[in-house]
């Protein structure tokens, strides 16, 4: 599913989050998005996730124009900021609430991704009782149990130890090797570069610079 | 099929896992209906009747013509039996858009089918609520070998605290509009609109704002208060200056249409952003 | 502790919270101040016009002294204010024990200063905050209603209009002293406005969401409220005494007489209450 950004420009309040944003995010491939803190990362996979509209421009999906032919991304995984989910629940209840939506995994298939995300122990722990470390990686296997197509990480490695960053190097490889577009954005430049066929850099909501394997470009 | 599973969702976790405010809401009920019964037994009234005792619920207060010694009646039964039901719902909206329905509105594939499914079951959650109060109640009628209609006795006007004494009953025409549909539809307009409203401010001062058009309904009798058609006393089956249930109906229902479908239109534009 | 209450306070009075609390309750302060000058001021004014009548012994009866929002009885804004009283109270920063716990903003301020001085400093900001908001629409309100109305002495064979009877909470100073009546009704409203903070802060820590704690003070006075006029019917009428704060805060009789024992005791209640809960779960609790 290629993600195409003509011309975007969010604006909330009287803030310009994104200003003029041209790239194009390739079926298949890692895409990598990295920037200070406040530069827009997050502002820009909430655009391709639909949770917000663009002011100005388009976020098309194969075509699809995200907020006027759909509202959301067909076939989403996503964790953005910090994951949110139920107190009262444990983990594996957590993920069969989302599950249960689009109904098209089974409780199998929850449970082998809590164990890809290395949560098999604490899956019956109530969701209060998660470290911090916990939750991302409960919150990592909500955005790729479901198989989706695209799959979006907003500094996915935050709080995991170097176990964790495996996980997550291996979960992203394998996703890609599935054939998911990603979007993965991390303050660890070693890891975006590790994992990204493509990096876009991003400073104050402008798309400032273009990394692919290794060359640079500017724009 | 995807609106259904996220009715489900929100029938689920707004209304079966937040079983204790239910719980208290019967408790509130309960100890309405020992109160009723303690008033009954003060007068010396043994018979009573299904509508007697709604009546006592709902009646509200007559007019309240300002006066510098006559403070006003404050109904508390009947603000209590609203306004509980509104502060129990206030927050679930802006909760859930803040925490894990980011994760499930993405999947729900359109924001339509979010939204209408809170309106789903914001409706069915006070109609929950004064159904379980309405249950109770019949439990304690029939405990108290009530009669099972609605027809209200002569003795009520005198019961009631708040003004029913000017209005003899003979002449009262009180049927299951006033007594049972009214309450319900006007808490549903009610709280709808404060869901509404919370698109644009925090739940709290939504809260606010439903406080104020009960309160105001309570000082003004006015067919553009709607309140007013909630509280019994203010029927123009009984007052002649009343309002009309039939007034109330389509003043509820098109604020319920106009709550569900502004808050559709203003949704789809809505920023999904994590609130504090 | 010092400087920690200086950051508090300066958090507390500077939020757009605390403008909210502000400005809704001196919104009711002024609509009520307009309604009885509408009401009661023409009167005086025809009185005084009519020289035939410039010795009437009614002309105490409109009075400022019985058209403050602590003594009118009519319009809808008293009502609105006293009710609303716990959330506007409440609203500044009643929610910020939550709040800064939630957030994990508390580990911040623990490893630099003692737990004992944030929450300290913290419940005196909640109560000093609870106490401005109620404060300053009250004095708006005095302000207002005294530009346009005399201060005639009330006169005590009227009490059935002003309400005020014999028995009353610092009664006998309404009709002698009826200045220092006002002084210290304003003073009582002021203590109970910064009361109800705490209460609401309290109550944050048995409920987590931030909405639910500051709204309960106000729900639980309803249902206090409720439960008083419930029981009233069983009760002698004699000796019917007004418990519930939001009632016998306001300067007049609204339903029953207030007691000073019983406005000592509920305040008494609200402090001590507040006092452990802040002290067993804040102070002395850890911090996850």
């Amino acid at each position: 599913m290629a993600i195409e950004f003509k011309n975007v420009t969010k604006k909330i309040k009287k803030n310009t989050v994104i200003n003029n944003a041209n790239l194009t995010i390739e079926t298949g491939k890692i895409t990598g998005l990295q920037g200070i803190n406040g530069s827009g990362k997050t502002m820009m996979m909430r655009l391709i996730a639909g949770l917000i509209k663009a002011t100005e421009g388009e976020v098309v999906i194969d075509g699809i124009i995200i907020g006027k032919d759909i509202d959301f991304p067909l076939s989403l995984g996503m964790m953005l900021e910090n994951p949110a989910f139920l107190n009262s629940y444990d983990g594996f209840h957590n993920l069969r609430l989302l599950a249960d939506i689009n109904g098209i995994i089974s409780d199998s298939d929850i449970y082998e991704s809590i164990n890809r995300v290395g949560l098999d122990e604490a899956k019956n722990k109530k969701y209060k009782k998660y470290s911090l470390g916990m939750k991302q990686r409960l919150g990592i296997a909500a955005a790729v149990m479901e198989s989706p197509d695209i799959i979006l990480l907003d500094e996915p490695t935050n709080s995991l130890d170097s176990e964790g960053v495996e996980m997550v190097k291996r979960i992203v490889s394998e996703e890609k090797a599935r054939g998911a577009t990603i979007v993965i954005s991390c303050h660890d430049t070693a890891i975006l570069s590790e994992l990204s066929d493509i990096i876009y850099t991003i400073e104050s909501g402008k798309i400032t610079g273009c990394i692919k394997n290794g060359s640079d470009s500017e724009q | 099929m995807k609106y259904i599973k996220l009715v489900k969702f929100d029938l689920k976790y707004g209304i079966l896992k937040r079983w204790y405010t239910y719980l208290l809401y019967a408790l509130l009920t309960l100890f309405a209906c020992m109160d009723f019964s303690f008033r009954l037994k003060s007068f010396d009234i043994t018979n009573f009747s299904l509508g007697d005792c709604l009546f006592y619920f709902y009646s509200g207060i007559s007019e309240y013509i300002p006066k510098p010694d006559e403070p006003i009646q404050i109904p508390y039964l009947w603000l209590l039996l609203n306004l509980l039901v509104c502060y129990f719902n206030v927050h679930y909206m802006s909760d859930d858009l803040s925490g894990l329905g980011q994760y499930v509105i993405c999947r729900s594939g359109k924001r339509r089918n979010w939204w209408l499914s809170k309106c789903l079951w914001n409706f069915s959650s006070v109609l929950t609520y004064f159904l379980l109060s309405i249950l109770i109640v019949l439990s304690f009628c029939t405990f108290n070998n009530a009669e099972f209609s609605f027809e209200i006795s002569e003795n009520m006007n005198l019961i009631c605290p708040t003004g029913a004494q000017q209005y003899p009953v003979s002449q009262w025409n009180i049927g299951s509009i006033q007594l049972l549909l009214m309450p319900i539809l006007v808490c549903t307009a009610i709280s709808m609109l404060q869901m509404f409203v919370s698109l644009f401010v925090r739940p709290l001062v939504s809260y606010v704002v439903s406080i104020v058009i009960y309160f105001s309904s309570m000082y003004k009798l006015s067919d553009l208060l709607l309140g007013n058609y909630a509280m019994i006393l203010r029927s123009d089956e009984i007052a002649t200056n009343g309002v009309s249930a039939l007034n109330g109906i389509i003043f509820s229902v098109c604020l319920i249409f106009a709550s569900v479908i502004c808050g559709l239109l203003y949704f789809q534009h809505y920023n999904i952003l994590s609130r504090e | 502790m010092k400087k920690q209450l200086k950051i508090e306070l300066k958090k507390a009075i500077f939020s757009p919270y605390f403008l909210f609390g502000l400005v809704m309750l001196t919104l009711f302060s002024v609509l009520s101040a307009i309604y009885i000058l509408e009401k009661n001021g023409g009167y005086t004014a025809a009185i005084k016009a009519d020289t035939e009548y410039a010795y009437n012994p009614d002309l105490p009866l409109f009075s400022f002294f019985s058209s403050w929002i602590g003594a009118e009885r009519m319009s809808l804004a008293y009502t609105l204010f006293f009710n609303l009283m716990p959330i506007g109270t409440a609203l500044p920063f009643a929610w910020s024990f939550c709040s800064e716990r939630k957030s994990g903003y508390i580990k911040n301020i623990v490893i630099r200063d003692n737990k004992k001085n944030y929450y300290k400093a913290k419940t005196i900001a909640i109560f000093v905050s609870g106490m401005i908001v109620v404060l300053i629409p009250l004095l708006i309100n005095i302000l207002i209603v005294s530009s346009k109305m005399p201060l005639y002495k009330p006169f005590a064979g009227y009490n059935f209009y002003n309400c005020v009877y014999f028995g009353d909470l610092f009664a006998d100073l309404y009709y002698s002293n009826p200045g220092i009546y006002v002084s210290l009704y304003v003073a009582l409203n002021t203590l109970y406005g910064g009361l109800f903070a705490v209460l609401g802060a309290a109550f944050s820590f048995y409920i987590s969401n931030i909405f639910s704690a500051v709204l309960l003070p106000f729900v639980i006075m309803l249902i206090l409220a409720y439960t008083e006029h419930a029981f009233q019917a069983y009760m002698f009428a004699g000796d019917i005494v007004e418990l519930i704060p939001t009632q016998f805060l306001h300067a007049s009789t609204l339903y029953a007489n207030s007691s000073g024992i019983v406005v000592a005791a509920v305040a008494i209640i609200i402090l001590t209450f507040s006092f452990f809960t802040i002290y067993f779960k804040g102070v002395k609790n850890e911090i996850y």
